[in-house]
């Protein structure tokens, strides 16, 4: 009891420098993940590598991804064309930089899609529950009834051709998994006091899922998010090489490989080394989510079945 | 049991309905008039008014919808725009070839992923145990259709040892690529579950009770360990079969089975919508009631899923 004005005294010290302690100590989180993981920080390193590709991959580029030369179609890697060319002459290595940036363009923004989206119904129906919690839920059960890459493609054969639809039926794939998981963790924290209290001061109810709820289901659904990056890429990757993805010339890894197949006994080159990109992103994806899952949420697998 | 075993086979008839609806609506707002596909460029405005009026496209929507119900109900899909054939026959006469190539590839990666995961867990941390490991991070990261194409170029192309593409009946040889390629990542998740389930029950107190009493190693692994932690796999195997549906489609077209995969491939190709139409509610069809089968038989395994909510 006599200790109290002492501790009152503390915790304003410590509310005062609040922001810088509270920014080490997520910092220090941070770091931990990566400590004493080879795995996951090689598979941060990865992901980071190519959305730098992404980035300044088209500045790099040594030719123009739809110079076609005939005359050095096929060729393998040289001096001149360090990845080989493909059957137009086209340089492999400047078109594989191009399709990065389409690559992770369609796979970051499906995802963000389906994040906005699928957070949005999930945090919802968690929240407010009854007949929309319902309606909510059961749209997310008919979407998992599909087979996902089969939903996929029923989706994009009926939209126009082009990135737009792809970015939206691979956004279509990811939502459900999001919005459950979103659900699950609004479920698990709605009742705590201090969501009563909010209430009880006059907080409305978009500001305290929007303050107070989803700050709390942040971490599981980043670790989602990244997890679901790598499927995302795979999605587009198989559409690109089934034709139904992004169209030609424009140097979509997956299409890349549909052209080469065809050259695949005379220049393997040309199937191999976008196939690898695609494989070595997706690597870097999910170790870095693997391990961000392990170091962040132990509960996630619980929350999103 | 009685009453979760009622309430997930009741929730079954209406997500089927939602899967029906969703399908005939998203096709009926699909691009392109089917009386113009069917006829080809060639056809006269008459020719197509009257077709139009055949199929039904004139009538209001509510009405075009039921009468999809009420064929669907007799097993009728409607004709390929294309063949002119019924699609339910197509469905049929393919079905058999994509049914061996999934039960194949389920078949294979779970006795493979199982024995992998098992050994991995007995020789925990072993050379055999990281290699076991990189190969399924490697088996789980790489496309189906990229893994197809790199065994078609080592084993047919360079060693000549497996044929490319076509499938015949009984031979075997034909089989085993496109196999491989399906399973690849499931055998990757099955090695790494098994593995991380053995390891869970293997420190556990009923399987030194087992040892202690005297049992060989080989029944506690077998009898009491694997037991326990084969229940995720379970689960997994069922919600898998969805990417391995999926996958059949890329396989199927690129080692050219002529199976449902290739079918729905053709079809969006060909603009044929009732047979795209047909081959997606028969796959989620499929894999509804499959992941219905595995939920009962996990909750049969393991009873406390039962008891939740």
């Amino acid at each position: 009891m006599k200790d109290r004005p002492n501790n009152r005294a503390a915790g304003i010290e410590i509310d005062k420098n609040m922001p810088e302690f509270r920014l080490r100590a997520k910092l220090a989180e941070y770091w931990a993940i990566f400590q004493g993981n080879r795995l996951t920080s090689l598979g941060a390193a990865i992901t980071l590598l190519f959305l730098l590709l992404a980035v300044i991959g088209p500045g790099i580029a040594p030719y123009d991804p739809n110079l076609a030369e005939l005359r050095d179609r096929l060729q393998g890697p040289s001096v001149q064309h360090i990845l080989g060319t493909d059957e137009m002459g086209r340089d492999v290595a400047s078109r594989l930089l191009h399709g990065a940036r389409i690559s992770t363009g369609v796979a970051l923004l499906s995802v963000g899609l389906a994040v906005v989206f699928g957070v949005a119904l999930g945090a919802t129906a968690g929240y407010f529950g009854g007949r929309w919690d319902m309606i909510a839920m059961r749209f997310v059960d008919v979407l998992l009834a599909f087979p996902s890459l089969i939903l996929a493609i029923a989706l994009i054969s009926v939209l126009e051709p082009g990135v737009s639809s792809l970015i939206i039926a691979v956004s279509v794939t990811r939502l459900p998994t999001l919005a459950r998981l979103a659900r699950g963790s609004i479920l698990a924290t709605k009742e705590f006091d201090y969501v009563l209290a909010a209430r009880c001061i006059g907080v409305s109810h978009r500001l305290i899922l929007l303050r107070h709820l989803l700050p709390n289901a942040i971490s599981p659904l980043v670790v989602q998010a990244t997890l679901s990056t790598g499927g995302a890429i795979i999605h587009a990757a198989t559409l690109g090489f089934l034709g139904l993805g992004v169209q030609a010339p424009t140097p979509e890894w997956g299409a890349m490989l549909s052209r080469g197949r065809t050259y695949t006994t005379v220049a393997p080159h040309v199937v191999l080394f976008p196939g690898l990109a695609i494989a070595l992103f997706v690597f870097g994806l999910n170790s870095f989510g693997d391990g961000l899952r392990d170091a962040l949420d132990p509960m996630l697998r619980r929350l999103a079945r | 049991m009685g009453q979760y075993l009622q309430r997930r086979v009741l929730v079954i008839f209406p997500t089927a309905l939602a899967v029906v609806t969703l399908v005939f609506l998203t096709l009926h707002l699909a691009p392109g008039d089917p009386a113009r596909i069917g006829l080809g460029q060639v056809a006269t405005s008459e020719d197509i008014e009257r077709a139009q009026d055949q199929l039904g496209l004139n009538d209001p929507l509510l009405v075009q919808y039921v009468r999809f119900l009420a064929r669907l109900a007799r097993g009728d899909m409607g004709n390929s725009f294309i063949t002119h054939e019924p699609v339910a026959g197509l469905i049929l006469s393919r079905l058999p070839v994509t049914l061996q190539l999934t039960f194949m590839a389920m078949l294979f990666s779970t006795l493979v992923g199982v024995s992998a995961g098992i050994v991995s867990a007995i020789r925990r941390n072993s050379a055999y145990d990281y290699l076991t490991l990189t190969a399924a991070v490697i088996g789980y990261c790489t496309p189906n259709f990229w893994l197809a194409l790199l065994l078609i170029l080592v084993f047919s192309v360079n060693l000549r040892w497996l044929p490319s593409l076509g499938k015949q009946a009984l031979d075997p040889r034909y089989v085993i690529l496109p196999t491989l390629s399906l399973s690849a990542p499931l055998i990757a998740i099955i090695a790494r579950l098994t593995r991380a389930g053995m390891l869970e029950v293997i420190n556990s107190d009923y399987v030194r009770t087992a040892r202690a009493k005297g049992l060989a190693e080989r029944a506690v692994i077998a009898r009491h360990a694997l037991r326990n932690a084969l229940i995720p796999v379970v689960t997994v195997l069922g919600l898998q079969l969805g990417s391995l549906l999926g996958g059949t489609v890329v396989v199927e077209t690129i080692f050219s089975w002529p199976g449902m995969g290739w079918l729905l491939f053709t079809g969006i190709s060909q603009r044929d919508y009732p047979v795209v139409q047909g081959v997606v509610l028969f796959y989620s069809v499929v894999f509804m009631f499959v992941t219905l089968a595995v939920d009962l038989t996990y909750s049969y395994l393991d009873p406390r899923v039962r008891y939740e909510g």
